[in-house]
């Protein structure tokens, strides 16, 4: 009886060791696997800040919409009968396919800040409808240029990317 | 014999003290590095400030037909110490004045709307620091800032026009 008592006693001692092993594995496992998610939707939301910040570059410096003067390129200037030609443009199928591998899944949003006025001009260009969320945005202060009266006003641009 | 099962023991416990530091350790180390500043924030806000500057210098003050705020910053810093000989606007304002509200103007509807609130612009001599405007919005709460310096020659020596945004 002494006998069976002991080795039921170390069969319980043993698997209290294996269950405390299982449990630390567990445990590990769960850590593991919370840290991996973690750093796999750091590369995911570092991938599409990355696409968001290459489109919003393209965009700015997109030679159809460029304020240009003999060949002179104007910085962070974009000519608004350039950009309203454009974006009406994009209304065709063919054209809105073919700008859709440049500028893609964006909707880009430029109104006018200076001078202020009741209704601001505003100009939108989108190629494809963005969902309400899951979205990165950019904002990028740019200027406006009215080429007939020469005049510049300063607008801000926003870029959305959607994710 | 008992002292080296009770060696065993002790050996055992201590690798399992070992594997809950371990574990604890890289739990705080991931928890660290998750904590970390937004990358696209640091780089957008510190090219913000240096595209809100860019702009603004180009864009036509309707202080007179035809003028930037280059051109208005300019009149203003060479002005500003002679009211009696102060140029004023087709409105009646004087150019500095006209100035500081335009400006103030234009952050409040840029920089709010992508709700930057506390932010400060300034025009000073490069040479003696002297102050031509002092616009500063800035509350207790900002720890850190991004700041774009453009430098403007005028007949007196170069003026800096500089525009801090709180992170």
């Amino acid at each position: 009886m002494k006998k069976i008592k002991k080795s039921q006693l170390k069969l319980g001692e043993s698997i209290a060791v294996l269950i405390i092993f299982i449990i630390l594995f567990v445990f590990g496992l769960f850590f593991y696997s919370r840290a991996r998610m973690s750093s796999l939707s750091r590369q995911d939301l570092k991938y599409y800040e990355q696409q968001l910040m290459i489109v919003s570059q393209r965009m700015t410096y997109l030679p159809e919409i460029q304020c240009t003067s003999f060949n002179h390129i104007e910085m962070l200037c974009i000519d608004k009968y350039k950009l309203k030609s454009f974006s009406d443009s994009l209304l065709e199928d063919d054209i809105k396919e073919y700008y859709s591998s440049i500028i893609p899944s964006t909707e880009i949003n430029i109104t006018k800040i200076y001078p202020v006025q009741q209704n601001p001009e505003s100009y939108i260009i989108s190629t494809t409808p963005l969902q309400p969320t899951g979205f990165e945005t950019v904002f990028i202060p740019i200027t406006l240029l009215d080429p007939i009266n020469n005049h510049y006003s300063m607008a801000m641009m926003r870029v959305r990317f959607s994710s | 014999m008992k002292s080296k099962k009770s060696q065993t023991e002790i050996l055992g416990l201590a690798i399992v003290v070992v594997l809950v530091i371990l574990g604890l350790a890289l739990y705080f180390r991931f928890s660290f590095v998750l904590g970390q500043d937004n990358d696209l924030e640091i780089v957008t806000d510190s090219v913000l400030a240096e595209n809100i500057i860019g702009s603004m210098l180009k864009t036509n003050t309707g202080c007179i037909q035809g003028q930037d705020f280059k051109g208005l910053i300019i009149s203003c810093s060479e002005n500003h110490n002679m009211p009696g000989f102060a140029y004023t606007c087709s409105n009646g304002a004087w150019y500095c004045d006209f100035l500081k509200d335009k400006v103030e103007e234009i952050l409040n509807s840029s920089l709010r709307a992508i709700e930057k609130n506390d932010y400060s612009f300034s025009v000073k001599y490069e040479m003696n620091q002297a102050e031509v405007i002092d616009i500063n919005q800035f509350g207790d709460s900002c720890q850190e800032r991004e700041t774009a310096i453009y430098p403007l020659p005028t007949s007196l020596g170069n003026i800096l026009v500089r525009l801090s945004i709180c992170r």
